[in-house]
């Protein structure tokens, strides 16, 4: 079990409002995530979910509003200047260098921390290593030639191999089979667990309330919802994702029940033709 | 009424307005040489020559870079296969110099066809880099040969008038005759502009895929200007020979290409007058003082590199810039409200009577990963048929795999006519109408020139016909443009009529998006998220006109969704995708008794 | 025939080396740097100026042409090619074309359009190794191009910043997330291009001879040529097209001397670049 949140905000985005060219996606999001905590922001396609994290990753930037990381205004700061801070990206594309071997990608990963403390590097690596054993028969394989499940946790370990006190990691269960994203997800709540604090944006609504304990949901731009997952008002949650209509005969049924977001479960292979 | 005089009178003034200048250039060089021989000596009137011959390849090139987006760096090769073509022809064979400039203009675009066919297959620079080591390999090798260049004393290329002729004309009369072929050539490139192959060009230039979707075979019109652009340097190259009388193979090597680029990038890429008056600049630089005379050259270099980094669309588009009226704010989308989409419409293709479209275990491969494995599909006519489905369940892939961008196999029939093999252009023609989730607009041109873009199948006139503006092409031209307003009035943009669309707001763009392909009449209307960007009201406003245009013109529609109410409450019948394969299917009431889509939607049990 | 391929080999080595800043920049900014072989030239004609004119030792014209040529490169990277990062890529060629004819020019006016001449470094008669004759010049560029070759690909595998430098050219957004300056990188990127390329124009002057405005041009050819064969995404494909262009075209030279074709060659070459295009874009050593 996560220790509980300390009370110290580690991220806190104000009004911001960004989009590209005439598009403005994000219509002021309001934002905030403590430390230890782990928080999840969901939507349908073109809420502006990966906008936001780019935003926090400073790959899109802010019109106006701030974002803070630490108690620090890093509105205009560039992503290289977050990265020291201790912010990991794991964008939704994963963003691997293809042509680079398992070992080239996570050294990458820590070139910030490699240029004054390469001994401190070593140590994280090899805990890379040891969390996942796979990349570690894999070193020297390219990256680009490994299977998706391999992808992800090459991505997951490259964005650790950085020793990050915040992860923002944007849909981990694209495309992935449904084993690997089981895997994923166990290893997502176990550095949940060590109380790294994580922001997650996902479209796979099982995947993410099982792992967040906090959501927050974004429709057209906006924060239209937040609460803790265990107290979720589940047919309004579903109505905001915009399937309630299709599925109000079976959320009557299964309303009563409350979701239980810590529990990892297998989710049966369900093949319907 | 008035308008259609209006357009008259105008076109009369431009008839006008060239037989003027046709006039001046004829008369003016052999008058003012002959009253004044010291403002026009033999000399001068050499290197005016030499500015127009510069400025015909500046166009030549233009017609290139700045209607195709294609780079030559070899241009002059063509302009050396031109020169030399014409000294075989009339130095050989004593023919006079008019049909050495013609073959001069058939040698360059054979030439630009034969180096065209291999390179323009392959996207990007490609053009650039093989023109650029044919321009070298020519100068090293075909252009030294004795047979047609007499080795390094050059080939003579004489002034003749007519067959035989051993009196040449003077310098002068030569410059008259240059100064018309240059305002021919002019008229050819405008006529360009204002047909189908300039829209196809610059649609081009903007983006291949979107030009493909609009029914343009992009490979061929890309060879065509490629040819265009040959001939027009041929004839450049033909009337620079007759100037000095001698053609070596030093002159037409990569100096002379680069310059021809510099001046395209100073005067403006896409335009007309500012590279011609750059050419003739640059031509009379080395004879006017110092510090031009020995700086002409670096001079140009740097204000072409500030240009490229600073105005991208040079010193014309600096100007043009500067006259450019501003354009009022984007009007709300809530004006769907009032519109008509079926006013809008062109007038549709009859339906065979069966299935409109017949999807048949297609399957889509990326790397070995099945992006879309064994879907089949029916969409009957009338009907508003909707895909549904998580992120990258396939829908888009689907839409591409259907309208051929991507390969794949399995079978696609349209209204019974099989069309899997066809390429996207060909089935664009064939009635397959398309959106994209991204605008597929050429967004740098007004709403106007998308609308007729669009129209590219109707404009059915011959190349010949466009290049000449003939009548036909004319009548043509002004029915298109008769239904373009139309249109823009069905959509009430007629404020915007001429707004480049990427000044629209991106509702905006949707819309045009969806008039210009509603206006080809498409017997199957492909909508890839036809409300994202807009508000949920404007969504609901579009879904109600979508539903009109079925009702009242009994239009097929196939369309992808994220927004699961509005497909539930718009479409006859809903496709679920998962993971690339078929999930479920049926009627809003079928889908809603499935238990099993909320999981494959949302990702395993959600709220269980 | 054997001390033609020798010869081949030489120069083949030197096209190499014009061909890898070509596709260290086609790589790392996506760009094809029209000016890669005249930068060499400009340079050159500041290191004969020193040696001839100036009477400085070889060894001082030589590391000024080198620094002059990195000091362009790195100004040009900042002034042009920075501010395009999201510019089309083929405006950025055009700035480089626009380069290429500033180099041009400024030769012209600034050193004239009459050929100069370089003493070749190292004098000395040839030396006959088993039945072919190598000049020490041609002996000091293999050397040279070896160690050069080796030591990029020391640099690019085992040090951190040569692999961000590598990481760049496949994902520039990801080294900016990951906290890696990718301004340094494509700094980096055009001055060891422009560096190459004054090395390469300097080793390839004793076979040249005379420096005058332009000369370089047909080494650009076939340098670009080389890189096309060999693959424009692949560094060692760039060095051995370089070869194969060298050593091709001194066989092909010496097979039809004599012809009354000039230039064939040269139009093998391009028929080779054209059949590699046509039916492996990707070149004969690349990947994809």
């Amino acid at each position: 079990m996560s220790p509980p949140p300390t009370g110290e905000v580690v991220v806190e985005a104000r009004e911001v409002v960004a989009g590209f060219g005439a598009n403005t996606v994000l219509h002021g999001v309001n934002l905030s995530v403590e430390r230890g905590a782990c928080v999840g922001i969901f939507g349908l396609n073109g809420a502006g979910k990966s906008v936001t994290m780019k935003c926090l990753a400073g790959l899109v930037p802010v019109r106006t509003g701030t974002i803070e990381l630490f108690g620090q205004d890093v509105t205009a700061e560039p992503p290289e200047a977050r990265v020291p801070r201790g912010v990991a990206y794991l964008p939704q594309a994963r963003q691997l260098f293809p042509r680079l071997t398992v070992e080239q990608n996570l050294r990458l990963g820590g070139y910030v921390m490699r240029r004054h403390d390469k001994a401190r590097y070593a140590s994280i690596v090899d805990d890379v290593y040891s969390r996942f054993p796979r990349l570690a028969e894999r070193r020297t394989q390219l990256a680009g030639s490994m299977s998706g499940g391999e992808q992800a946790m090459l991505a997951i370990g490259r964005a650790l191999a950085s020793d990050p006190q915040i992860l923002l990691i944007d849909e981990p269960s694209a495309g992935l089979a449904p084993a690997v994203m089981d895997d994923v997800l166990a290893m997502l709540l176990q550095l949940r667990a060590e109380g790294l604090t994580i922001l997650l944006v996902e479209q796979n609504i099982s995947f993410g309330f099982r792992l967040v304990e906090r959501a927050a949901i974004l429709q057209r731009g906006l924060v239209v919802y937040e609460g803790d997952v265990a107290h979720l008002d589940t047919a309004r949650v579903a109505e905001l994702l915009g399937v309630g209509r299709l599925l109000s005969k079976q959320l009557s049924a299964s309303t009563a029940r409350t979701t239980t977001a810590t529990k990892p479960r297998r989710t049966p292979k369900k093949k319907v033709t | 009424m008035r308008s259609l005089r209006n357009k008259t009178e105008v076109q009369h003034r431009r008839s006008i307005d060239v037989g003027l200048v046709l006039l001046a250039c004829v008369v003016l060089p052999p008058l003012t040489g002959w009253a004044m021989p010291d403002l026009l000596s033999s000399a001068h009137a050499l290197t005016l020559t030499y500015g127009v011959s510069l400025g015909i390849a500046a166009l030549s090139l233009n017609l290139l870079l700045g209607y195709a987006g294609q780079l030559s760096l070899g241009h002059a090769a063509l302009l050396g296969a031109g020169a030399f073509a014409a000294s075989v022809i009339v130095d050989r064979f004593g023919l006079p110099m008019y049909v050495g400039w013609a073959v001069g203009g058939l040698a360059g675009g054979v030439v630009a066809l034969a180096i065209g066919i291999p390179a323009l297959r392959l996207r990007g620079l490609y053009l650039a880099l093989v023109t650029l080591v044919f321009g070298a390999t020519m100068q090293a090798s075909v252009l030294r040969w004795r047979f047609f260049t007499h080795g390094s004393s050059g080939a003579s290329l004489p002034r003749r008038w007519w067959f035989g002729d051993h009196i040449l004309i003077n310098e002068p009369i030569y410059l008259s005759m240059c100064l018309v072929v240059l305002v021919g050539v002019w008229l050819v490139d405008v006529n360009i502009i204002r047909t189908r192959l300039g829209r196809a060009f610059l649609a081009i230039r903007e983006d291949e895929t979107t030009a493909q979707s609009f029914g343009i075979d992009v490979v061929r019109y890309k060879l065509l200007a490629f040819v265009l652009s040959g001939v027009m340097a041929g004839i450049a190259g033909a009337l620079y020979g007759g100037g000095i009388g001698l053609v070596t193979s030093d002159e037409f090597g990569r100096e002379l290409s680069l310059r021809i680029v510099l001046i395209v990038v100073i005067g403006g890429i896409g335009r007309r007058w500012g590279p011609v008056v750059i050419s003739v600049l640059l031509a009379i630089a080395p004879t006017l003082p110092p510090p031009f005379r020995r700086y002409d050259l670096v001079i140009a270099a740097g204000i072409t590199l500030y240009n490229v980094v600073k105005l991208p669309e040079g010193l014309a588009g600096l100007i043009a810039h500067r006259r450019a009226k501003p354009t009022g704010p984007p009007v709300d989308v809530e004006q769907l409200r009032e519109l008509d989409l079926a006013a809008v419409a062109g007038a549709a293709a009859p339906l065979g009577g069966g299935t409109v479209l017949i999807v048949h275990e297609v399957s889509v491969e990326f790397g070995g990963l099945h992006a879309v494995e064994d879907v089949s599909l029916r969409v009957e006519p009338g009907q508003i048929v909707g895909i549904i489905g998580p992120n990258g369940a396939g829908k888009s892939t689907l839409f591409n795999a259907i309208s051929g961008f991507v390969p794949s196999t399995g079978a696609v029939t349209l209204d019974g006519v099989p069309i899997s093999w066809a390429k996207p252009h060909e089935r664009a023609a064939a009635g397959l109408g398309r959106t994209f989730q991204n605008v597929g607009l050429a967004r740098d041109q007004s709403v106007r020139q998308n609308i007729l873009l669009a129209q590219h199948h109707f404009a059915s006139y011959s190349d010949l016909a466009a290049l000449a503006y003939s009548p036909s092409a004319r009548d043509v031209e002004a029915r298109l443009a008769g239904l373009a307003d139309e249109v823009i009035t069905g959509l009430g943009f007629e404020e915007y009529a001429d707004t480049p669309v990427r000044q629209l707001s991106g509702g905006q763009q949707r819309l045009v998006e969806l008039a210009a392909v509603l206006a080809t009449g498409p017997k199957l209307l492909m909508l890839d998220e036809p409300t994202a960007g807009l508000s949920p009201a404007a969504a609901e406003n579009l879904a109600e006109r979508l539903r009109q245009l079925r009702d009242d013109r009994g239009q097929t529609i196939l369309l992808i969704e994220h927004n699961v109410p509005l497909v539930l409450d718009l479409c006859d019948y809903v496709y679920v995708l998962s993971a690339g394969q078929l999930l479920a299917a049926g009627t809003t009431e079928e889908l809603s008794a499935m238990p099993e889509i909320l999981g494959a939607y949302l990702g395993g049990e959600v709220f269980a | 025939m054997a001390q033609a391929l020798v010869v081949g080999l030489v120069i083949g080595g030197i096209y190499s080396l014009f061909a890898l800043g070509i596709v260290l920049i086609y790589t790392g900014s996506g760009v094809l740097n029209f000016a890669q072989a005249e930068l060499g030239t400009f340079t050159l004609f500041v290191a004969q100026i020193l040696v001839v004119e100036h009477h400085l030792p070889y060894a001082v014209g030589a590391a000024a042409s080198i620094a002059l040529a990195l000091a362009i490169g790195v100004t040009f990277e900042r002034l042009a090619v920075w501010p395009l990062l999201n510019a089309p890529r083929v405006t950025v060629a055009v700035a480089t074309l626009a380069l290429l004819a500033l180099a041009v020019a400024l030769e012209i006016t600034l050193f004239g359009p009459v050929g100069r001449n370089l003493p070749p470094p190292i004098t000395g008669h040839s030396v006959n190794v088993i039945g072919v004759f190598v000049s020490p010049n041609q002996i000091a560029s293999l050397v040279l191009v070896a160690l050069v070759a080796g030591g990029l690909a020391a640099f690019f595998r085992y040090t951190d910043f040569g692999l961000s430098v590598v990481a760049a050219a496949q994902d520039q957004e990801a080294l900016r997330f990951l906290g890696i300056p990718l301004a340094r990188a494509s700094m980096f990127t055009w001055g060891l291009a422009a560096v190459l390329s004054a090395l390469a124009a300097l080793l390839i002057q004793p076979d040249i001879g005379v420096i005058s405005p332009g000369a370089y041009s047909g080494i650009f050819i076939r340098a670009l040529s080389a890189a096309l064969i060999g693959g424009l995404g692949s560094m060692r494909g760039a060095f051995l097209g370089g070869v194969i262009v060298g050593v091709g075209e001194a066989a092909i030279r010496h097979a039809t001397v004599g012809s009354s074709l000039t230039g064939l060659p040269e139009l093998c070459i391009f028929a080779a670049v054209v059949l590699t295009l046509v039916f492996r874009p990707q070149g004969v050593f690349g990947s994809r």
